[in-house]
């Protein structure tokens, strides 16, 4: 009788799959299904009362969607929102991340201080934010009556000129901890040695830090802000607790639940979604590609 | 004029003194070897005189000029780290020209010393490399290259072969003394390898615990070492040592060992003393002086052999032997000195001569 053999390789490889399999499971389950399921009721005209009850109707949903200004107002507040924020985040969290990564003394409690408005959830930040920036009661306007500088408080989350700047300072006040840790995570890889080479070789300090700590910091800060766009790209809560109904800071996110959950059509808000799902892929792979090349031609 | 001057000087970090009241002349164009065990303060006099650590006390001169407060890239230094500190982000020829190019030199100048340098240290082909690409050698070749091309009349030296295999250890020891004949900088080397300072040093200094135990040419120090801690510090296989007591008895002194009583010129000194003496300074068979000893092991190295005898109260010594000499281990042997290539110690671990307390 022959005997059956299995190679090694093919024994390594067949222990490996029986242990992938359960995560492979649990990843098809909650991420592939829903968003093929999200794709598929985009070329449908279901409805969230009776979802399985539906006709394809090809890229009408799209059509539809691509002619609301709203959405594409959306679209304008969501890249204004990620860009900025973005963008003041990654400055100040340089700053701060060089700050603590000196040698001076208390460093060690700064560090745990600061990651506080990042550890509380958003919801009750923003909460908390909503109650300091309140237009009678808010300590806010108070602070700000006491020192004279206005006489009567200003209505910061209502007014349309006033909202969206204020959302991205909120967004700033939690989220710079994030970009503070990867950043000075980053800093602490850095050799002391080459700037004790430097400084004896008449480097001045903001050379080094030009030439030297920026350079190789940035595949650090690269991370942290691709981290931080795809968060800030399909931000909702902050915008939703905020200011729920102002058309001047409706991300794309609040737009599709909007369609999806208020107005019940599954279809275009599932077209919104797969929008969204497809402009956050289409950034990033922007975003991956430039900082390769980058990369490439700096030398990094 | 690149001496350099150590007056008093002092480090203290926190309530803990790391150098004590510490004097030094290092003379233009000297090469002076700082060597000791970890922990005796020999990296940080040399980042004193780099001013990448603070003068507690005291007074550093270069060329004569208080240094104390001049800011490192004021004192006109080159240095190469342990860890080469190259810019891992820049190509070998960046890295040599970044000091330059930060000065503001003009570009053909940066190229032609860069070219000079790279050509000097065998690195030329090299240039286009980033350091991570480089194999260790070739990275201290490059960390030297950065300090060169710098053209400063003092280089210093941070134990810069430690990271490096024995091979290769030897070979850019022989550079570095290449270097230092042809560019004749005053150079400050730190090391804690005793060959390093033997092989590379007009001067060594040796230090234990912040104070400098002996100051000498290498030749110096392996004849005349002033104390027990220089005379097995530098040598190797390191000195034998034997207790003995030392009696005056008219116009000469007698050495009492376990094995024997042995006259000597006059010392003034007389009570107890460690007798010590090379392993190369000992023979097999005799000598003006000898003892009886067990032979313990033979290791032969191709050229000598290293002979491990036992010469009573568990007390071994080595022999550096040439060839392979015929004895076996378990048989006992004749072991002997010439009486001047003895040293004496006292109580207090200084050496003694004749004639000196």
């Amino acid at each position: 009788m022959a005997t059956m053999r299995i190679g090694l390789n093919a024994m390594r490889a067949r222990t490996a799959w029986l242990f992938l399999a359960p995560s492979l499971v649990v990843l098809f389950a909650v991420a592939l299904w829903p968003l093929g399921r999200t794709f598929l009721f985009s070329f449908t005209d279901a409805y969230l009362t009776e979802p399985d009850i539906y006709d394809y109707i090809g890229f009408e949903n799209y059509f539809t969607l691509f002619e609301d200004p709203l959405w594409w107002q959306s679209v304008r507040n969501t890249l204004f929102f990620t860009v900025i924020s973005v963008s003041i985040e990654t400055a100040l969290g340089l700053a701060i991340a060089l700050l603590l990564n000196a040698h001076i003394g208390g460093r060690g409690l700064m560090r745990a201080v600061i990651l506080i408005p990042w550890s509380i959830p958003v919801v009750v930040s923003a909460r908390m934010w909503q109650w300091m920036l309140h237009d009678q009661f808010g300590i806010l306007n108070h602070v700000l009556k006491l020192m004279g500088l206005i006489d009567n408080g200003i209505a910061w989350t209502a007014n349309p000129d006033l909202v969206m700047p204020v959302i991205i300072a909120v967004d700033v006040w939690i989220t710079t901890p994030f970009m503070v840790l990867l950043i000075l995570a980053g800093l602490q890889m850095l050799p002391r040695s080459i700037y004790e080479a430097a400084s004896i070789d008449g480097v001045s300090e903001w050379r080094q830090f030009t030439a030297l700590t920026l350079p190789l910091l940035a595949p650090s800060i690269a991370v942290a802000v691709l981290f931080r766009l795809l968060d800030a790209l399909r931000m909702f809560d902050l915008s939703f607790v905020l200011s729920s109904n102002s058309d001047d800071t409706k991300t794309v996110s609040i737009y599709a639940r909007e369609v999806l959950v208020n107005f019940q059509d599954m279809g275009v808000g599932s077209a919104a979604s797969a929008a969204i799902f497809l402009m956050i892929a289409i950034v990033t792979a922007i975003y991956v590609t430039v900082f390769r090349l980058n990369r490439r031609l700096l030398g990094v | 004029m690149s001496g350099i001057d150590l007056i008093n000087v002092v480090k203290r970090f926190g309530a803990l003194t790391i150098i004590d009241k510490l004097n030094l002349a290092i003379a233009e164009g000297e090469f002076v070897v700082f060597v000791g065990p970890s922990g005796c303060g020999k990296s940080t006099l040399l980042r004193m005189i780099a001013g990448l650590e603070e003068i507690s006390d005291g007074e550093l001169r270069i060329a004569g000029n208080r240094m104390n407060e001049t800011p490192p890239a004021k004192r006109n230094i080159a240095m190469v780290f342990q860890s080469y500190a190259l810019y891992p982000h820049m190509n070998v020829e960046r890295n040599l020209g970044f000091a330059l190019e930060t000065a503001r030199l003009p570009t053909a100048e940066i190229r032609e010393r860069v070219t000079k340098a790279a050509k000097f240290l065998k690195i030329d082909h090299l240039l286009e490399r980033r350091p991570a690409q480089l194999s260790g050698g070739q990275q201290q070749r490059v960390a030297i290259g950065r300090a060169l091309v710098r053209q400063q009349k003092l280089f210093l030296f941070d134990e810069p072969l430690s990271n490096l295999d024995a091979d290769l250890r030897m070979e850019m020891r022989v550079e570095i003394a290449r270097i230092h004949r042809e560019v004749k900088a005053t150079t400050v080397y730190v090391t804690h390898d005793q060959m390093e300072a033997m092989t590379l040093a007009d001067r060594i200094v040796v230090l234990k615990d912040g104070f400098i135990a002996q100051i000498g040419t290498p030749m110096e120090l392996y004849e005349r070492p002033a104390n027990r801690f220089v005379a097995s510090f530098i040598g190797s296989p390191r000195m034998n040592f034997l207790p003995g007591l030392l009696a005056r008895e008219g116009e000469e002194s007698v050495l009492s060992l376990s094995g024997g009583r042995h006259r000597l010129a006059a010392h003034d000194y007389a009570g107890d003393v460690t007798l010590g003496i090379r392993p190369e300074d000992l023979m097999l068979g005799g000598g003006e002086a000898t003892l009886e000893a067990e032979v313990l092991l033979v290791e032969p190295l191709g050229g000598e052999s290293l002979v491990h005898l036992n010469v009573g109260d568990g007390r071994s010594i080595v022999v550096k032997a040439q060839g392979k000499p015929n004895i076996r281990p378990g048989t006992t042997t004749l072991v002997g000195w010439k009486h001047e290539r003895a040293h004496l110690f006292g109580k207090d671990d200084r050496a003694l001569l004749p004639g000196r307390t």
